[in-house]
């Protein structure tokens, strides 16, 4: 048992298995797991390029300092041409909005494209870019965030090997107490709980950008840190046992969990996708979810 | 019955078959009760425990959970174990003050090979003598409730000894005086047991219908009992059904003991018989003549 900060393998495979599976059950999120399935393939093949990399020492925080990666520090020229690419293929499995956006961004020319995803890394606000381009900020994240977060994973999986190589210095991840990922800075797109032999019901975020799991108090408030218990409601639904909607009545913000100790054949990052109509019952309760996940719900 | 009567006879000793002889005074069995119901997790008790039994600080830090630690350890003999499950539609918190249990049939000592590495008193209470502890971490193996926790540099193994020097001054231990909900009681394992039987049809009144007393008969019973909400429910809390208590070496010993005693009386039969039947053995003269 590891209580250390830790990414779970990058098992592009299981991923697309998962989802196909899930497919075959849940019809009301087809069209979220369809274009994720398509979505997943462009990534793992991201993935494999970014491992080829010798990016680590450039974008690796100075010893001790966290979050250890500054993705802000990715060297754009490299990027630029790839992002360009993946924008011709989203728009190939997108829906209607996607493919309009990417071909609206396609057209605007590299230069523009370097400005969005520069603004992603570097965690800048996107409403003046999307603003030029005529769009939501919410959907314009969407292509540098599914760009990057493929480079993110295969960056912490370098970083992690070379920390255990190394014994890296400095603050040691299992002492992290943020509500942010230790190793790129991400926010918690999840929580997953799980038993280990000898700590039962451990809780984990899961970092939305680089999937790195770090543990995370119980009972407490991911945006907010609202602590009190009777301020904190877990809600659950017989037809997804392992999923769970953890609301905070201070901020009013959610975060969906999933239960590995319930199903521990479920991947957290798809089957939060498809569990869509705990967003909808959450929005419809005036919740906001603290980050939107890969397909902006 | 006065607790301060609870002297340290001793009633067992690891790697000697014989029991020890009784004394002349009765000495009260003695029992802690934790109510599960009563307890809020603050984790007193643990801090309590380290301060009077001196036991070093281990650092220590956030795993995503309401346990301070791991797991035990050789300087960490009382953890509280948190469990979150879902009962009736409802999430709860299932707590487990994860101590040494006292049995009184205790696994622990029927599998020391080490003469007086551990030790049971009258009134209950297991105890590990490390001066005579030869770390061989049989007891680890033994315990049915994987309690004892071994000391790589001392090459000793340690455990919870139920504060037996505040017990022998007449004092409750220091995790029962520190609990600030009084969800640990302290008095002889009868009181406790009746204690508990009130507590259960508290709790059976409040709706806790599978509430239940932890006192194991696999076990001979124990001295630290549990009073369990949710009595149906102790995989969740992690407690042993069943737990039984293997008799390896000492039932070894004895039954070595009551084979080697047969055949000793076997054979002055035997030899009694022969004298009988055949009469006293005779030199023959012939023999003694080659001789």
């Amino acid at each position: 048992m590891s209580p250390a900060a830790s990414a779970p393998p990058a098992d592009w495979n299981a991923r697309r298995l998962r989802a196909q599976k899930l497919l075959a059950r849940r019809p009301q999120a087809a069209p979220l797991l369809e274009f994720l399935i398509e979505l997943l393939e462009l990534q793992r093949d991201l993935f494999a390029w970014a491992g080829g990399q010798d990016w680590l020492s450039a974008v690796a925080a100075a010893e001790g300092e966290f979050p250890r990666l500054r993705l802000a520090r990715l060297p754009l020229e490299e990027l630029s041409g790839r992002f360009s690419e993946f924008l011709e293929r989203a728009a190939e499995i997108g829906t209607d909005v996607v493919r309009g956006l990417a071909e609206n961004l396609t057209a605007q020319g590299t230069d523009s494209q370097r400005l969005v995803l520069a603004a992603y890394l570097a965690r800048e606000p996107l409403d003046t870019l999307a603003k030029a381009l005529g769009c939501d900020p919410l959907q314009l994240e969407f292509f540098p965030r599914a760009f990057a977060q493929p480079l993110a994973e295969a960056l912490a999986a370098q970083a992690a090997q070379a920390a255990q190589t190394a014994k890296a210095d400095g603050k040691p991840p299992e002492e992290w107490h943020e509500n942010f990922c230790p190793v790129c800075g991400g926010p918690p797109q999840l929580a997953v709980l799980l038993d280990e032999a000898l700590i039962k019901s451990r809780r984990l975020l899961e970092c939305a950008l680089c999937r790195t799991r770090w543990p995370f108090r119980r009972g407490l408030c991911p945006h907010c840190g609202e602590d009190k218990a009777e301020q904190l409601e877990i809600h659950t639904t017989e037809d997804l046992p392992h999923l769970r909607v953890e609301e905070c009545k201070t901020c009013r913000g959610y975060l969906k969990a999933v239960d590995l100790r319930k199903d521990g054949l479920a991947v957290p990052l798809v089957d939060e996708i498809a569990s869509i109509e705990l967003d909808l019952w959450a929005d419809e309760r005036g919740l906001w979810k603290l980050q939107p996940n890969l397909v902006g719900i | 019955m006065n607790l301060s009567d609870s002297s340290l006879a001793l009633k067992r000793i690891s790697a000697s078959p014989e029991p020890v002889a009784p004394g002349i005074r009765q000495n009260p069995e003695i029992a802690k009760l934790v109510d599960i119901s009563r307890c809020i997790g603050c984790k007193a008790c643990e801090i309590a425990c380290k301060e009077w039994n001196e036991l070093k600080v281990e650092p220590t830090h956030n795993f995503g959970s309401f346990q301070s630690h791991v797991d035990l350890s050789p300087d960490t003999w009382l953890l509280m174990r948190f469990n979150e499950v879902e009962i009736g539609g409802d999430v709860k918190w299932l707590i487990k003050k994860d101590a040494c249990h006292h049995c009184e049939e205790p696994g622990c000592l029927f599998a020391c090979p080490a003469p007086g590495a551990i030790v049971q008193y009258e009134n209950g209470i297991v105890d590990f003598n490390q001066e005579n502890c030869i770390g061989c971490q049989y007891c680890v193996a033994g315990c049915p409730f994987d309690i004892p926790r071994f000391n790589a540099e001392t090459r000793k193994v340690y455990k919870c000894n139920m504060c037996i020097d505040r017990v022998e001054a007449g004092l409750e231990p220091a995790c029962v005086k520190t609990c600030p909900t009084n969800a640990i009681s302290y008095g002889t394992k009868d009181d406790m047991v009746l204690l508990a039987e009130d507590k259960l049809e508290v709790l059976n009144n409040r709706g806790f219908q599978n509430a239940a007393l932890y006192n194991p008969e696999g076990v001979g019973g124990t001295h630290m009992m549990y009073v369990v909400p949710y009595g149906d429910q102790l995989e969740e809390y992690d407690l042993p059904e069943s737990p039984v208590a293997e008799r390896g070496a000492i039932s070894a010993l004895g039954a070595i003991k009551t084979i080697g005693a047969f055949l000793f009386g076997a054979g002055i039969l035997a030899t009694a018989l022969h004298y009988l039947a055949v009469g006293p053995d005779t030199p023959d003269e012939n023999s003694h003549g080659e001789g």
